[in-house]
C-alpha cells in the first residue's frame, strides 16, 4: 500500500502528489500521455520479440 | 592568472581520471564471450582488473563489493525480507533494518543495483555464491530511484537477466536487497 502520508489530488488538469515534508510534484496530461506512448512502443517491441521467439519455437517442433 | 587557474583545473581533472583508471571506476559487466569483435566480451573493460576477486563474503550474512565499496545482504530472507512488497514499504523496511550489527541499511539506488549484475549469467544474472537468489527470478528488485518521466513509478531490476524497468510504487510488489555504505 502507498504510504498514508502521500496524498494525491487532481486539480486544474494536473495530478498533484504531496509527499511528507511538504514536497509537491505535478504531472501534466502531456507528461502522462508521453510516458503512455513510450510504454505502448515498448509493448510493441516486446510483442515483436515474442513473435520472433515463436518463429524459432515453431521451427524446433519435432 | 586565468591561464594559471585553467592549468590547475586541467591538472585536477587529469589527476582524477588517473585515480579512476588506476584505483577504480565502473565494474566489469562479467561478459567474457565475444559475439562480435569490438563488443563487451572483447574488451572486458572495468574493475577488478585481471579477473581478480571482486566480492568478499564477510561470513556474517553480508558481502563487500571491492569495486564500489558497498556492503550487501547476501540473503535478504535471513534479514526478514523474503517477500515482495510495495515501494514505500520497501524503503521503510530497509530504513528500519538492523542486521549484522549495522542499522544504516537502505534501499539501493538503480545504479547501485545495476552494479552487481553479471551479464554473463541469467536466471539470475547475479553471482549466486555471493547473492542468494529468491526462487522467483521474474519479480524485480526495487531501487530507491523514482522514474523522472513517471513519478508514480520507481526503477526496478529483473534478477532474471538484469533488465531495468519501472514498476508502480503503490501498486506493484518487488523484492528488496538492502545496501549500506558508498559515497554521499
Amino acid at each position: 500500500m502507498p504510504s498514508d502520508k502521500v496524498t494525491v489530488e487532481f486539480k486544474d488538469g494536473k495530478k498533484i502528489t504531496k509527499y511528507p515534508g511538504g514536497k509537491v510534484e505535478e504531472q501534466t496530461k502531456n507528461d502522462l500521455e508521453r510516458y503512455k506512448q513510450f510504454l505502448i512502443r515498448e509493448k510493441q517491441r516486446i510483442d515483436r520479440h515474442i513473435s520472433l521467439i515463436d518463429d524459432d519455437l515453431a521451427k524446433m517442433a519435432v | 592568472m586565468q591561464l594559471h587557474l585553467k592549468h590547475r583545473k586541467a591538472s585536477r581533472i587529469i589527476k582524477r581520471v588517473t585515480e579512476i583508471n588506476t584505483e577504480g571506476g565502473l565494474p566489469k559487466t562479467g561478459q567474457t564471450m565475444i559475439y562480435q569483435p569490438g563488443d563487451d566480451g572483447s574488451y572486458q573493460m572495468g574493475y577488478p582488473l585481471g579477473g581478480g576477486q571482486r566480492f568478499i563474503d564477510n561470513g556474517d550474512g553480508t558481502v563487500i563489493d571491492t569495486v564500489t565499496g558497498l556492503m550487501w545482504i547476501k540473503d535478504p530472507t535471513q534479514a526478514g525480507l523474503g517477500s515482495p512488497m510495495y515501494w514505500y514499504d520497501a524503503i521503510n523496511a530497509c530504513e528500519n533494518l538492523d542486521f549484522a550489527g549495522h542499522d544504516d541499511w537502505r534501499l539501493p539506488n538503480i545504479n547501485e543495483l545495476m552494479s552487481i549484475v553479471d551479464h554473463s549469467r541469467y536466471n539470475p544474472a547475479f553471482d549466486t555464491f555471493y547473492f542468494t537468489p529468491f526462487p522467483d527470478t521474474w519479480t524485480p528488485y526495487w531501487s530507491s530511484t523514482t522514474n523522472a518521466s513517471w513519478i508514480d513509478g520507481a526503477w526496478a531490476l529483473y534478477p532474471y537477466d538484469g533488465y531495468k524497468t519501472t514498476w508502480g510504487k503503490p501498486w506493484d510488489m518487488c523484492f528488496v536487497r538492502p545496501v549500506r555504505g558508498g559515497q554521499s
